[in-house]
């Protein structure tokens, strides 16, 4: 500071003892100003951000709804012009059940998911002309992924405009804050349409992939909707692997596949071993492989309920193995340290049958995960 | 003075394919119809199978 006082100064005065005004104006008016607009700047600049963040928003759903109509036009070859379906596709919303009363909500759930995704798929089916299902499947995908940006993009900009219209710095704080993680997901989400038009495999694939690798050779059958198993033996132990039908990309019905074998076909096993992807912490480094115990299976949760039921009913141990991957890696083509994590999971596999099971024994193996672009 | 920045450009996808019998690996580009455990052809060894056995990234690459 006192260094900064020969500027100041002129040579034999002090501007300031002859200019109260000015001295005023530079050294309190800011701290007033500061006192009572502060929070407004702050938040016209939070705004700011925000909305440079919406724009790159917006330019990723534009770019994932041209990507998906384009799609549909030239690879799905629609018969007539797509545009205005999925337009109306976008809009599309799932009502869940109410929770507040919670019982047999697992039911609700499964239905309206399944309606859901039978709705999807029949009203995909009906606008395009191929039967290709690999390229069906990657239509539900985009349009899946091309639903989820619009969502995000209007979700945010809705708190933009409410912020902006109260000027309530507490609400646009909270979405400054959040952005960088939501504006990271969307790119993924823009990145996972590029995989889904070329139907590449992605890192959620990773546990059917382990499975698929198991059935080589084996004889597969459709054990439910989009769902396969093959029997296979490994060192006196009876082996049912099961995974969604690839290469197309499908994640199948693992819960109700198994309730149904073990239910209604009687084929009790002696462990289950369910391998799949799940999302690492910061700091872990993707394509480490995890054991532990318990139904590995993610989504809404119907199929881990109905194998968690089963097998507490059954008293069959559940083994599950996992493969650590993030949020990004999991809807993107699968990166390399995923794909080689496939042959140590396989010993992983092998010790767990040669140590907690005995020949004689049945096993069944999972591999949880969309199948895209990986076969059996 | 010239702005610096990363960009992240399009990282390639291979298609790695395995003999069956032989065990030798290729690596290639990705090409559409690709997909893992797809028959791909023989071997140019010992006229085996060639299974697609890992179709995946590296990591991007930053210019």
């Amino acid at each position: 500071m006192l260094e900064l006082l020969p500027l100041l100064t002129w040579p034999g005065e002090n501007i300031f003892s002859d200019n109260p005004t000015l001295y005023f104006l530079l050294f309190y008016a800011p701290f007033i100003l500061f006192i009572l607009y502060g929070q407004k700047f702050q938040t016209w600049m939070v705004l700011n951000e925000i909305g440079r963040s919406l724009n790159k928003l917006k330019m990723m759903k534009d770019k994932s709804r041209k990507e998906a109509i384009d799609y549909f036009a030239n690879v799905c070859k629609t018969s007539s012009d797509p545009t205005e379906r999925i337009d109306q596709f976008l809009e599309y919303f799932t009502i869940l059940p109410v929770d507040t009363d919670p019982s047999g909500i697992m039911k609700k759930i499964e239905h309206i998911i399944t309606l859901r995704d039978d709705r999807l798929r029949s009203e995909v089916r009906k606008m395009i002309t191929i039967t290709d299902p690999v390229k069906m499947s990657a239509a539900e995908n985009i349009l899946e992924a091309t639903t989820a940006l619009n969502y995000i993009y209007k979700i945010v900009r809705h708190y933009y405009l409410l912020g902006k219209r109260t000027m309530s710095l507490y609400v646009l704080i909270q979405l400054q804050m959040v952005m960088p993680i939501i504006l990271q997901e969307a790119d993924a989400l823009m990145k996972a349409i590029d995989a889904f038009k070329l139907a590449q495999p992605i890192g959620d694939g990773i546990g059917a992939m382990v499975a698929g690798k198991l059935m080589i050779n084996c004889e597969k059958k459709i054990i439910g909707k989009d769902t396969v198993m093959s029997e296979s033996e490994f060192n006196g132990r009876s082996l049912y692997l099961i995974k969604a039908e690839g290469p197309a990309g499908n994640v199948g019905q693992i819960g109700t596949v198994v309730e149904k074998l073990i239910e209604e076909m009687g084929l009790k096993p002696n462990a289950i071993v369910m391998i799949d992807a799940a999302l690492k912490l910061e700091g872990e480094k993707t394509g480490d492989i995890a054991e532990g115990i318990g139904a590995a299976i993610g989504g809404i949760g119907v199929d881990r309920f109905k194998i968690e039921e089963v097998a507490t009913k059954h008293r069959i141990p559940l083994y599950a193995i996992v493969i650590k991957e993030s949020i990004i890696d999991a809807i993107t083509v699968m990166r390399r340290e995923i794909a080689e994590a496939t042959d140590k999971v396989i010993g992983i596999i092998k010790r767990i049958l040669d140590e907690k099971t005995s020949v004689g024994d049945k096993v069944f193996i999972i591999g949880v995960g969309n199948t895209l672009g990986i076969g059996q | 003075m010239k702005r610096s920045y990363n960009k992240e450009v399009k990282a390639p996808v291979y298609t790695i394919e395995e003999c069956t019998q032989c065990g030798l690996k290729s690596k290639r580009f990705f090409q559409d119809g690709d997909y893992v455990y797809r028959r791909s052809g023989k071997c140019g060894k010992c006229n085996g199978t060639m299974i697609i056995t890992y179709i995946y990234t590296e990591k991007p690459i930053t210019e």
